[in-house]
């Protein structure tokens, strides 16, 4: 089938990325040209057909057609191999749970993380190790290609309708891929109750918080509850409905998991632990009225009492446990705040497993 | 001189009045029934009973301007997601007009 695109044309390579800044075509930094042979070779691994119609992208409603979207992948320095889980990550992030509109225009400095899992994690070479949300070619460039996404066919401008006064630097591209190696636990789109093999899983949530857990296992749970019920956190002011996602180190799970802990316990613990006193947040919140009280918190705690002790969520299944990065040390994790009950929630979507030839 | 060829990456942006009908304007506001549908108000806005105050003012701006025959009010329970069916259709069957309030 005949691409549909137009078509434009420049002196070369350089030409088309200068340019490409110049038509808005890009966030600030530069981006491949999708070349008609290179977007043809993205449709022909996927085996869609170009015009079918994906969804609209929010916040301003652009028809996502596999062909626009093959051709930001491109734009995005991915291989056609990628493309597969770029469409199964923007189908999570279209799905209402994700509530895409309000994490792009909210003025919540939350992003969509996309987190891989799965065989598929070495299939395509995904850096799952050292400096896992920073380099890697799939990482980046999926990452990259659900921005571009989000920009050329959602529309998603700072100063326009993209509200967030701060952000954070995962705006450019946020993905990142489990350790299938060291994980003690099932990966993480097996807590969706996907039974394929590899996986998605997109959430909206703030740049991961890197926090020290150099002790045993007890400790390391305890410095978990602590740092995800941090006053400041979307989370405890909105814990009705709101979820967070949890980075673990592989030899930091490791350790916990050699305890005896399930990733069922670790929730339970957290949601038991990872509280605050009312009478301590009432402090550091804006205006709390205790004649209308915190809508956003589950119906069961007391407002009037300020010894009752408020839960970062309103449920342990609202808190999302992945295990990725290297093995250098044994004491890092890192906790990925979400938004709160207004949407990023995190939702799941098989992958299938590559063709050979790309 | 010109041969490097690229597909363009933009689509036509729908927007919402593109996918959305949108209903008749009203010529005039006296008699009629207005609606206020805002979104999550808390005290996040400084509100008190869910009401939020740009709202309060809008509602007696509007008063004091017209001869309103009534006034319904309701809040979003999310203030970033689009209202529940049940209460959309709530309002707009009381209401001859609807103010909505959006905040992400």
């Amino acid at each position: 089938m005949a691409l549909a695109s137009r078509t434009h044309e420049f002196k070369d390579a350089w030409d088309f990325i200068e340019l490409a800044f110049e038509k808005n075509w890009t966030d600030g930094l530069p981006v491949c040209p999708p070349t008609p042979e290179r977007v043809q070779a993205m449709l022909d691994h996927a085996g869609r057909k170009p015009d079918e119609v994906v969804g609209l992208v929010p916040p301003q409603n652009g028809e996502a057609t596999i062909e626009k979207l093959a051709i930001q992948c491109v734009m995005a320095g991915c291989k056609p191999s990628y493309f597969p889980v770029v469409l199964a990550a923007l189908d999570a992030m279209l799905d209402e749970r994700f509530n895409l509109y309000g994490v792009e225009t909210t003025t919540h400095a939350n992003e969509p993380l996309t987190v891989v899992s799965g065989p598929i994690v070495k299939e395509l070479g995904f850096n799952y190790a050292d400096a896992v949300f920073g380099q890697g070619r799939p990482n980046a460039t999926i990452g990259r290609a659900i921005r571009l996404i989000l920009w050329n066919l959602g529309g998603s401008y700072p100063n326009l309708n993209a509200k967030a006064p701060l952000s954070h630097p995962g705006r450019y591209t946020f993905c990142v891929a489990e350790n299938i190696e060291e994980n003690p636990w099932p990966p993480l789109h097996k807590d969706f109750g996907l039974t394929s093999e590899s996986g998605v899983v997109v959430i909206g949530v703030e740049a991961p918080h890197g926090m020290l857990t150099l002790g045993d296992a007890q400790s390391t749970l305890y410095t978990w509850a602590d740092t995800i019920c941090r006053m400041g956190g979307n989370n405890i002011q909105y814990a009705n409905g709101g979820q967070g996602l949890l980075v673990i180190g592989p030899k930091v799970a490791q350790k916990v998991a050699a305890a005896g802990w399930t990733k069922s316990d670790i929730r339970t613990f957290l949601f038991d632990n990872a509280r605050r006193r009312l009478g301590d947040l009432k402090r550091g919140f804006y205006n709390f009225d205790p004649a209308v009280g915190n809508p956003g918190w589950p119906k069961w705690v007391d407002q009037q009492n300020d010894e009752t002790r408020v839960p970062v969520v309103a449920d342990p299944s609202d808190l999302h446990l992945a295990v990725a990065g290297g093995v250098a040390a044994h004491w890092f994790t890192a906790w990925c705040p979400g938004w709160g009950l207004m949407g990023g929630m995190a939702v799941a979507r098989p992958v299938p497993l590559p063709k050979k030839s790309a | 001189m010109a041969n490097f060829v690229v597909l363009d990456p933009t689509v036509d942006f729908k927007g919402l009045a593109k996918i959305a009908n949108l209903a008749p304007k009203v010529d005039d506001l006296n008699g009629k029934v207005l609606g206020l549908l805002n979104h999550h108000g808390s005290a996040v806005s400084g509100a008190a009973n869910g009401r939020d105050p740009f709202f309060e003012a809008i509602k007696s701006t509007l008063e004091k301007r017209y001869k309103l025959k009534g006034v319904v009010w309701r809040t979003k329970p999310n203030l970033s997601r689009v209202a529940p069916k049940e209460m959309l259709e709530e309002i707009a069957a009381q209401a001859d007009v609807v103010i909505n309030g959006t905040c992400s």
